[in-house]
């Protein structure tokens, strides 16, 4: 049972941790992008600012997917 | 300069315009999915609600900071600073999410969590699609 329980543990935050760091490479390319952009044509920088909303909904939505089962099996299942 | 400052603060207002368009759908698609399955069990309706309303109310914060009709001077327009407040708004965004999951992980018994998650999966699915529907120029990629 205790092993069962610690595997359930490691489980959690293997998909927070993951979820994380997929997250967090998706974010810096975006905000890389986001600079060289603002950086070539800085009165686009509202429009960029749109644009990089809506790219970031796509881009954190599987993540925050994966903190969601996490914290299921942190606090509801373990 | 001035004229094209003026047309991409234009843009922003029409995304805006769009989003909160898009927010209305997914609210009203979370209650009557909510209200379809609460038919079937109390407990897969109120956890279908509460999976949309996880996804919808961060993603309203988030919105309602980057999309916001405000002044902002032009010693503040730089690249850094705009960049700082897109990061800033989404870590808030992912705290709020994160709260809301633990919140109701802990709080709320009895809970389907395959009616949660899947209501949450479909929310976001649904918000996809209505971005690439509401405009096909909307995503410029």
């Amino acid at each position: 049972m205790e092993l069962a329980s610690a595997i359930l543990y490691i489980a959690g935050a293997l998909m927070l941790g993951l979820g994380a760091v997929g997250a967090a490479i998706g974010v810096g390319i975006l905000g890389g992008k986001f600079l060289e952009g603002a950086a070539r044509q800085p009165e686009l920088i509202p429009m960029l600012r749109t644009q990089f909303f809506i790219v970031m909904g796509l881009v954190d939505a599987v993540p925050m997917i994966g903190v969601g089962l996490g914290m299921y099996v942190l606090f509801a299942v373990a | 300069m001035l004229k094209n400052s003026r047309k991409t603060r234009g843009h922003t207002q029409v995304v805006r315009q769009k989003t909160l368009k898009i927010l209305f759908v997914q609210l009203v698609v979370i209650c009557c999915i909510a209200l379809l399955l609460s038919f079937k069990s109390w407990a897969i309706g109120y956890s279908a609600l509460l999976g949309g309303l996880i996804y919808l109310l961060p993603y309203s914060y988030l919105a309602n900071r980057i999309l916001t009709k405000r002044r902002i001077t032009d010693a503040e327009n730089t690249p850094n600073r705009a960049l700082a407040e897109l990061y800033i708004g989404q870590i808030w965004k992912m705290v709020i999410t994160a709260m809301l999951f633990a919140l109701v992980f802990v709080l709320v018994k009895p809970l389907s969590p395959f009616s949660l998650f899947g209501t949450y999966i479909a929310i976001q699915a649904l918000g996809w699609w209505l971005q690439m529907r509401a405009d096909k120029r909307f995503i410029k990629l």
